[in-house]
């Protein structure tokens, strides 16, 4: 049985703010289409995420559609999910369907396991720039 | 008696320099810390020519000099403005950038030539700006001036430093200038109090303070961009060739930069990355 081709990279972009900026749908989409351009790539309809915070749930939705298109092209990082449980979901679920996720604001991409190294060291920084450590760890 | 005893051992010791720092490096940080700015010999020379022997063969390719056309190098750096004008010199610029980014290890050599005094400046777990700038100045070309600024004005972190790399001789007006650290703070002070205020003024104002830096091919200057610098209309009689590049301590602030987007962790240290995985886990 041959496998059907996959096709396009499905746009993911946000309500809420990014990284504490509200940007506007339509700068995301610029953004979005402007990095697929550039790289070839076949750009599908962004999906939304909702406004409240920590949901996840469009991106959540997409996950059983990832084996008929390329990947998830998200306008930024800072988009990811801030717990590293629910970011490997995310890579698992990427990874084990044989798509691949791409960032256009940063132009960086994960397509192999050993691309989440770096992706994880930026979200390691970005998170130890917010926080000290809590109180209850400190014996 | 006990205590009097105990006090009086405590005042005969020696005050313990801050830092365990070795004796180059101490005379170093000290430099820098006084200028703001340091011209550092650049390690891995033979990088350097490489790198100046691809910028020369793409350059002649994006100029069609070819056979008995195409000049020597030396010509070709120190004379483009016989080969190019001003207004395809974005053009050059951008192919020249753009043949470059495609060698996978062209930041790494970068950071090697000036690795020990880039970690004597910033720590050793360090972000690097993703892609490097190339600034091309004609003798007598007024179309790529960087007015008197610092780049801490535009939203950029005071954290960073910037590596400044020319491939050419770089000396007066084909040079950069800077405003050490003392009299830049002391003229940021007086500028805070002042509305509008204009570039070209203040600059009349800082001229006889300004240091333009002599900095030989095989060199390069580390300079915090908390400094006032700049350049002016390059009046010598040859091309100013330099890359610049951006660094900073990756666990200090960021500004307009940000981590990912403009800057990447080039040595995140094990200690980090285990003291995160840690508090994740202690989260899940």
């Amino acid at each position: 049985m041959s496998e059907k081709a996959r096709r396009g990279w499905r746009g993911y972009a946000f309500t809420r703010p990014i990284a504490g900026s509200t940007i506007p749908h339509r700068v995301q989409n610029l953004v979005l289409r402007t990095y697929a351009e550039r790289h070839g790539l076949l750009f599908l309809l962004s999906v939304f995420e909702y406004h409240h915070d920590g949901s996840y749930m469009m991106l959540e939705s997409l996950y059983e559609n990832l084996p008929a298109i390329e990947g998830l092209l998200f306008y930024s990082l800072n988009m990811l999910p801030e717990g590293r449980a629910a970011r490997e979901r995310l890579y698992d679920a990427v990874l084990s369907s044989g798509a691949g996720l791409r960032f256009a604001l940063e132009e960086m991409q994960v397509s192999k396991r050993e691309d989440v190294a770096l992706v994880e060291d930026i979200m390691a920084v970005k998170a130890l720039a917010r926080e000290r450590v809590p109180a209850e760890l400190v014996p | 008696m006990l205590t009097k005893t105990r006090a009086a051992k405590t005042a005969h010791r020696s005050q313990p320099r801050p830092g365990f720092f070795s004796e180059d490096e101490h005379a170093f940080i000290e430099g820098f810390l006084r200028d703001g700015y340091a011209i550092i010999p650049l390690e891995q020379k033979d990088r350097l020519d490489e790198v100046r022997r691809r910028v020369y063969e793409l350059g002649c390719e994006h100029l069609g000099l070819k056979g008995s056309k195409r000049p020597s190098l030396e010509e070709f750096l120190d004379h483009t403005e016989r080969f190019a004008g001003v207004e395809s010199l974005n053009a050059l610029r951008l192919a020249v950038i753009n043949g470059l980014n495609s060698d996978a290890q062209l930041m790494r050599g970068f950071f090697d030539m000036a690795r020990r005094p880039i970690e004597w400046t910033v720590g050793n777990e360090i972000a690097m700006q993703r892609t490097i700038n190339l600034s091309i100045q004609l003798p007598n070309d007024d179309s790529s001036l960087l007015p008197l600024h610092s780049d801490v004005w535009d939203g950029n972190s005071p954290y960073e430093i910037v590596l400044w790399l020319p491939l050419v001789d770089c000396f007066k007006t084909k040079s950069m200038y800077v405003l050490p650290r003392a009299q830049s703070r002391k003229r940021i002070a007086e500028m805070r109090g002042l509305k509008g205020f204009d570039a070209e003024k203040l600059f009349q104002r800082i001229k006889p303070e300004l240091v333009w830096l002599e900095v030989p091919y095989g060199s390069a200057v580390l300079f915090t961009h908390c400094l006032m610098h700049g350049n002016r209309i390059n009046e010598e009689k040859t091309t100013r060739w330099t890359f610049n590049i951006r660094l900073k301590g990756l666990l200090t602030p960021y500004g307009a930069k940000e981590l990912g987007e403009s800057f990447l962790p080039v040595t995140t240290r094990p200690a980090t990355r285990i003291g995160f995985e840690y508090l994740q886990e202690e989260k899940s």
